[in-house]
This record gives C-alpha cells, structure tokens and sequence, in this order.
C-alpha cells in the first residue's frame, strides 16, 4: 500500500521508541510504503532486536501479512497484541483480519472487522488514511466467496475525494 | 495491468544477487542485528528475506564470510526458481498466443503452467475461467473466476467477478424460467371499426420454462425442450399453451458460429389442440470488423389441428439477417431485416411478409438488463391470380394493436 508510511506516521510510528531503532522503523516504512515487504519485515525485525517497547511487533505482522505469510503473522499479532496493546490500530486489525481469513480462521476475521467497522468513523477521518483502511477491506472482501461487504468497502472507497495512488506490490498477499 | 505488463514487470524484478555496494563508512557493528535476522530467516527457508539480511549485513561488512558464503548458496538456489518464474511467464504470453488465434487446447495447457506463479495466478486463472465457460464447464470456470476477482488489479478483479455472475448462469445443464404480464389492447385481433362493445382488451399472464442441454459446452450437439402458457383474464378462448423440443449441433465458439436443428412444437388454443409443427433452422454468426454478422434461415411444416383452421396449413420460411454491434461494454445494438413466405393449403392465404428491424440491450447491472425492440413489416396476401398488392395489407383485415409488458426471468446452470 503505498500510503502505509503515513498512514503508520499518522498512527505515532516513533512516539516513544527508543532512538537505535528509530531510523530501521521508519526506513522499514518507507520500504512498505514502496512495496518492497521482504526489506520492510528485515528492517522492522532489526528495530525489534534494537527495542521499541514492541511497537515493531505490530508492523513485523503486517509485513508478514504482505508477504503471505499469515500463521506466523498472526503469533506476531498475538505477541505484538500482549507488548504493546496501545499501539493497535484500525488499519492493523485489517492485516489481522487478513491474516485469520487467511488460515480460515474466519470468525476472528469476522469479530475483527465488526470491531473495526464500529470504531472506523472518528479514527479514519483522513482522506489518505481512509483510502488505506478501504483498500483493505476491498482486498479482504474480494478474497471471501461471499464477498463480504465488498460492495461497502468499493462504495466508500469510490466516495473518497482523494483517491490513493495506483498500488505498489499489493499483488502479496 | 494488461498481461503484457504484468509479465514484463515479473521478468524486470530487483535483482538481490547483483553485486552489493557497500557504505560509505563500514560498520561491522550495524551489521549485527542484520545478521541475526538473516539467519532467522534462511533457518525458517524464507528465501528473499534472508538474501534482503544477509545483503544488508555485506553493506555494513563487505568482508563478513558467513555473509558472503550465504549469498553464494542462496542466489544459486535463487537462480533456480527464477528461471521457473520466466517459465511461467513464457507460459502465459504464448498461451495469450494461442487463445488468440482459437488454438483453445494449447492455450489451456499454457495457462496451466502459468498458475505457478503467483504473480500470473490471477491472469492465468481468468483465461482459465473464459476457457472452460465456452466449454459449458460452468463448476470450473466459477472457481478460476473467483480466483481471478480477488486480484489487486481492479480492472481485472471488475471482468472477473461479472463473468462469475455469468458462469452461475451457463452450464452443461441449464434452466431457465420466466414470468411476466402484459396488456393486449387487441386479443383477437378485430377489424379497427368493427370493434365488439367493450373491447377486446385484456391482461395477459404469462409463464415460460427453458431446460437447455449442451454435453460438450458451446459446441456439439444441444437439445432444448420448453412450455409456455399464456393466460388471459377475460378472453380464456385465446389462452395459448405451448411445448416444444430441439434438437440441434454447433460448430465453432460464440462468434464465429454455425448451428443446425431440428424442432418440434404443439400449440393448444383455448384447451383443445391447435397447431403441430415441424420445422428446421440453420444459422451462422461471424464478426466482421468491429460488428458481427448474423444470418439465419428457417422453414417450418405447419398442421393446423382444428378443422376450422385447415385452410392455413403448410409451409413457412422465414430468413433473417442481423448487424450487432456494441459501443460500449454494456451496450449491444443490432439492426436487421425479416423475411417470411407462407405457401398453404388456400392458396389465397399465402403471403410474403418482410420488413426491418432494430433492437437495443442495456446491461444495467450483472443480473439485470433491459432490452428494446422496434420493427415494421409489410405483408402481401396471395391469391390464385398472384399478388393482390404488395404496398399495402387487405384492408377489411386492418387492425391497431399494441402489447406491453413486464417480465422477470431466472436462469441457473444446474451442472
């Protein structure tokens, strides 16, 4: 997705982690943010082993994620879920809900995506931070036979005055 | 992104094994993290992500040996896959060849070898799909459909899931049923100025059932077998009961096609036989630039069962020829002319009709479209000296009549 560097900006990337691992977080954003997941998830791992209070954690998921790799990407969660609960975010309930529809965990994706559409309206107000939240939700959608809340996910997308830019590696997962 | 693209983008992918460069001021020291992520990595067999590590760790430590000894292993066995990945993509740009060209077996065989790569699953799943819905595989084609519809290419993911619609539709086993009302302004077709008190205007209920057949998909042999009830309020002696049968071959797919059959339809008039016919038809359809041609010639043996209406009984052909063409996606136009000669028994009966006609389908949505049609006939009576006149009808048969309706229709591929 080639907003997710500003859109994990806009979610406090580097409010208070520590500063060695300051630099591979946001390089590893710039790499997501360009596609390039394999770079993105080796500069996140490396933050992790710097410390960052387990922010990476959540961002180790989501490259996972990207890069198909859904099991571990869900004990990433899971672990990402017990370091750092605060840092959880709407956009990484996506990648986590993309994770359990990948391994068919489909009521945890299902339970994730209730919570998100709930809680969606106030916390994506940004146009850019909106259009990364619906594009995810198109993709997941378009994954499941019965197309659950494709139809929403495409409408709203369609509705956004700012449109994002044509995506970037978002052929994985 | 077309195809085309979508390869060239595979084939043009970064390269991890090219020489490393190596930063301005080496720091062994910032490679150590890197190293301990590059082994994580190559332990768990993830390829990329330990060759992305390990090149890192030779950035920071150009002399780093273990570095240096995995990149050798793992761009060797890198190299391997890669070529597999060129394979596939040969795979799919000559099976886009040969689906050109109709050539459909190659083409499937091509695709085939394609959906090993992951990047080329969606495409390769898409034609896929195409080719087994022509083969009336409608089960098969669904799920590659369905495959294809979750690409991240929208355009493709957009076509994909419309065909899925449409896959739901076709089969080799089809059934269609359709239901719908109408107002007749003119049920029994009276004379303009001899108009019975009250009218002859009725409601018009109307039902209809459709089992199609087609073994081998577009082409080979097909059988369809229909009835359709037509129900008036008032004038129950024009309700009009119908069944029907054909038997028939096609060769070639949508377009260029030609078909042949064999029909046989009985007609019952207000609950007591009316009409038996045998008939057969042979049609043709191919593109021709950016239209599509469509011919079709029919002749039909008709026996009227009421002696009432012997007089009528014989022959009747028919012979139509159609342009179509579509502007857009969603619209499809066609225009043609109709011909028709009927040779019966009272020879005065005869007649030679023909005339043009036009027609417009508007695809609203995947599961509706509406559909417009328009036409004039000219109809000449024949008697034993020849052609009473051929620019204008018998007058004292005259009449106005108009018919409109509304209709739903469903249709279901069964297998």
């Amino acid at each position: 997705m080639k907003h997710l560097a500003l859109c994990l900006a806009l979610l406090g990337l580097t409010a208070a982690t520590p500063s060695d691992s300051t630099p591979h977080l946001l390089q590893g954003a710039r790499h997501f943010r360009e596609g390039r997941f394999s770079n993105a998830l080796v500069e996140f791992k490396v933050a992790q082993r710097l410390g960052t209070d387990g922010e990476a954690d959540w961002y180790i998921a989501a490259s996972l994620v990207k890069l198909g790799r859904s099991e571990e990407a869900l004990e990433a969660f899971a672990a990402a879920q017990k370091r750092a609960p605060d840092a959880r975010d709407a956009l990484l309930d996506y990648y986590h809900a993309l994770a359990c529809y990948d391994v068919k965990l489909y009521l945890c994706a299902d339970t994730l995506l209730d919570a998100v559409g709930e809680a969606s309206g106030p916390r994506v107000g940004e146009q850019v931070l909106a259009a990364c939240f619906l594009e995810e939700a198109v993709r997941l959608a378009g994954r499941r036979e019965d197309r659950y809340r494709l139809a929403e996910a495409r409408a709203s997308l369609g509705a956004l005055s700012e449109l994002p830019a044509p995506l970037v590696g978002g052929g994985a997962p | 992104m077309s195809p085309g693209l979508l390869v060239a983008a595979l084939l043009a992918s970064a390269d991890l094994c090219a020489p490393v460069s190596p930063e301005a001021s080496a720091d062994p020291a910032s490679a150590a993290p890197y190293v301990e992520v590059a082994e994580a990595e190559q332990a768990a067999g993830e390829t990329e992500t330990a060759l992305v590590a390990w090149h890192e760790v030779l950035r920071g430590d150009p002399r780093h040996a273990r570095a240096r000894a995995a990149m050798k292993a793992l761009c060797r066995e890198k190299s391997a896959t890669r070529e597999d990945g060129e394979d596939a993509a040969a795979a799919l740009l000559s099976g886009l060849a040969f689906f050109e060209r109709g050539e459909e077996a190659s083409a499937a065989v091509a695709f085939r070898r394609a959906l090993a790569a992951p990047e080329l699953a969606d495409t390769a799943s898409f034609f896929l799909g195409l080719l087994a819905l022509r083969e009336g595989r409608a089960d098969e084609a669904r799920a590659l459909f369905t495959l294809a519809a979750a690409s991240s290419d929208a355009g493709l993911a957009r076509r994909a899931e419309e065909l899925r619609t449409r896959a739901e539709r076709e089969g080799r086993v089809m059934l269609s049923v359709r239901l719908g009302s109408e107002y007749d302004s003119n049920v029994d077709l009276t004379p303009d100025d001899t108009r019975r008190r009250g009218g002859s205007s009725d409601g018009v209920g109307l039902g209809f059932a459709e089992l199609r057949l087609r073994p081998w998909g577009e082409r080979g042999p097909y059988a369809r077998l229909s009835g359709h009830y037509r129900g008036h309020l008032r004038f129950t002696d024009f309700d009009l009961a119908g069944a029907g049968g054909t038997l028939g071959w096609a060769w070639g797919g949508p377009s260029p096609r030609l078909s042949a059959e064999y029909g046989f339809d009985f007609l019952a008039l207000g609950g007591t036989p009316y009409l038996r016919a045998h008939r057969l038809l042979v049609a043709a359809r191919a593109p021709v630039g950016p239209v599509v041609l469509e011919a079709s010639g029919a002749v039909r043996r008709e026996d009227f069962l009421d002696t009432l209406f012997t007089a009528y009984s014989g022959w009747r052909s028919t012979a139509r020829l159609d342009v179509e063409w579509s502007p857009t996606e969603h619209l499809l136009l066609s225009a043609g002319w109709y011909g028709g000669l009927a040779r019966v028994s009272d020879a005065s009966l005869g007649f030679l009709e023909h005339g043009p006609r036009a027609e417009l389908r508007l695809r609203l949505s995947p599961g509706l479209r509406l559909l417009g049609e328009a036409g004039y006939i000219r109809r000449g009576y024949q008697d034993s000296v020849g052609w009473r006149g051929a620019a204008s009808n018998v007058p004292e048969l005259a009449y106005g009549r108009l018919v409109g309706g509304l209709g739903l229709v469903w249709t279901r591929g069964l297998y």
